[in-house]
């Protein structure tokens, strides 16, 4: 069979959307899907920008870290893909996007294909899922203690039994209530992966730095071993660069200078540790944070839906005499074994 | 004397329980719903140990947390974190700000008994 032919039919066949951009993003080929997918509100055109079509930040994200990936000449295999959400410019449609560069990757200006799969079915910047099976932990806690005490202490009094007996009427009701909200949710997110990109700690602790450094912040990386993070590497810059944005606030008003951030590894997590001098943030004042929405952020999501996506968090302690840290938390990714 | 145990949770269905466990055990125990009583109750009387809930109205658990451990008086109190957060990041965090124990809802009875025993040095 001609191999054109059949790299034609396969085009034609995907249900993801497929679409290649020049250098400069100006769209050069696409498939009848990315047609369906990203033609609601502009049309899809060859000679267009693909920027008319979706949000640009997380799209350059991508493709910064591909050329920095490539740059650096990583040790570990370069991932041949960035995976990331997108919306499109209305907001109304997400979708989980797959970037990679076309060959020759050592030209200085590279065109690239970018795949669109619609996730606006189930994904919510929110996460919802995860506060759904959340909700199970305190009716199960206090329905197992009821029971517990009940069977355990057969001689307690007549009061004492009739309250545990409500509390076992009130709590089977609020377990209820739980499945019958996570089990709607599940009908649509069965169909669910992740949208977050694994990258070595090598690359992205490099990445990390080469974007603060832009921001005039000094990072130290702990070079000693490399494992895999899963994250959303648009997200996490943000929740970086609006961080960093508070802690400089903070300390200009002290006039106070001299943030730096470390990135290291521990064992079933890595840190990026911001790290100045004075006191540090306690913890009501870090959770007020957590609620910010971020401006640029896809959806409005806050400071925490990001790093509940990730499975992160952060605190702030202090870090020695004189200086403090707030303290950005992720696992390391599962999936290696690691 | 009896050992003075600390209940901080907004819960009531889980402070009853709580509670009955922590008398039939035999010690002195106290129950308040926030975070702000529980500061107010830690400067009334300074308890053994605190059963400490995470998620609460006016103050959480983790500032709670770090209150105390901010203050020297207070360094010998022993906490026991009790959250409905599952996520092994939370545990990080809580024994990262001062806790002594982390315990994750849902938990076996006998099992919050048995490390209440161990924090205040008595044999199970």
């Amino acid at each position: 069979m001609d191999r054109r032919a059949l790299l034609k039919t396969l085009l034609q066949e995907l249900k993801d959307g497929v679409i290649v951009c020049d250098p400069e993003a100006k769209i050069i080929l696409f498939n009848p899907a990315a047609e369906d997918l990203l033609s609601r509100h502009q049309s899809l055109s060859c000679g267009k920008s693909l920027y008319d079509l979706c949000c640009r930040p997380p799209v350059e994200h991508a493709l910064n870290l591909l050329a920095f990936q490539l740059d650096t000449k990583s040790r570990s295999k370069p991932l041949p893909v960035v995976q990331f959400v997108n919306t499109s410019l209305s907001q109304e449609q997400f979708f989980r996007c797959r970037i990679s560069f076309l060959p020759p990757l050592n030209a200085a200006k590279k065109s690239f294909v970018i795949i669109f799969e619609d996730i606006s079915a189930w994904y919510s910047p929110d996460n919802p899922l995860f506060m759904k099976i959340e909700e199970f932990r305190a009716p199960m806690t206090n329905l197992r203690a009821a029971v517990e005490n009940l069977t355990e202490y057969p001689e307690m009094s007549p009061v004492m039994r009739s309250a545990f007996e409500n509390v076992l009427v009130q709590e089977s009701l609020n377990l209820t209530g739980a499945y019958d909200s996570l089990a709607r949710s599940c009908n649509v997110l069965l169909q669910t992966q992740n949208h977050l990109t694994e990258l070595n700690t090598e690359v992205l602790f490099g990445y990390v730095a080469h974007h603060l450094r832009t921001r005039k912040i000094a990072v130290t990386a702990s070079p000693k071993r490399s494992i895999t993070v899963k994250v959303d590497i648009y997200g996490l810059l943000l929740l970086l660069d609006y961080l960093v944005g508070r802690i400089n606030k903070m300390l200009q008003k002290k006039n106070k200078t001299g943030l730096t951030c470390e990135a290291h590894i521990a064992d079933n997590f890595i840190y990026f540790d911001l790290i100045w001098p004075g006191k540090y943030l306690a913890s009501g004042a870090v959770g007020a944070m957590q609620e910010e929405k971020l401006e640029q952020s896809l959806g409005g999501m806050t400071v925490s839906s990001i790093l509940h996506a990730m499975d992160g968090d952060i605190w702030s302690q202090q870090h020695d005499n004189s200086q403090s840290v707030l303290r950005l938390v992720l696992p390391v990714s599962t999936k290696a074994g690691q | 004397m009896a050992k003075y145990v600390l209940i901080v949770d907004d819960a009531p269905n889980i402070v009853l329980s709580l509670e009955f466990l922590m008398k039939k055990e035999g010690y002195e125990v106290y129950s308040v719903s926030n975070g702000e009583e529980a500061m107010e109750a830690i400067a009334a009387k300074t308890p053994d140990l605190i059963l400490l809930d995470v998620m609460m109205p006016r103050k959480d658990g983790y500032e709670v947390c770090q209150e105390l451990r901010a203050n020297q008086d207070w360094n010998d109190i022993k906490i026991i974190m009790l959250t409905a957060k599952g996520r092994d990041v939370e545990r990080e965090k809580g024994l990262a700000l001062g806790a002594d124990d982390y315990v994750t809802k849902p938990f076996a009875t006998q099992e919050l008994v048995r490390k209440v025993k161990t924090l205040l040095g008595e044999n199970y």
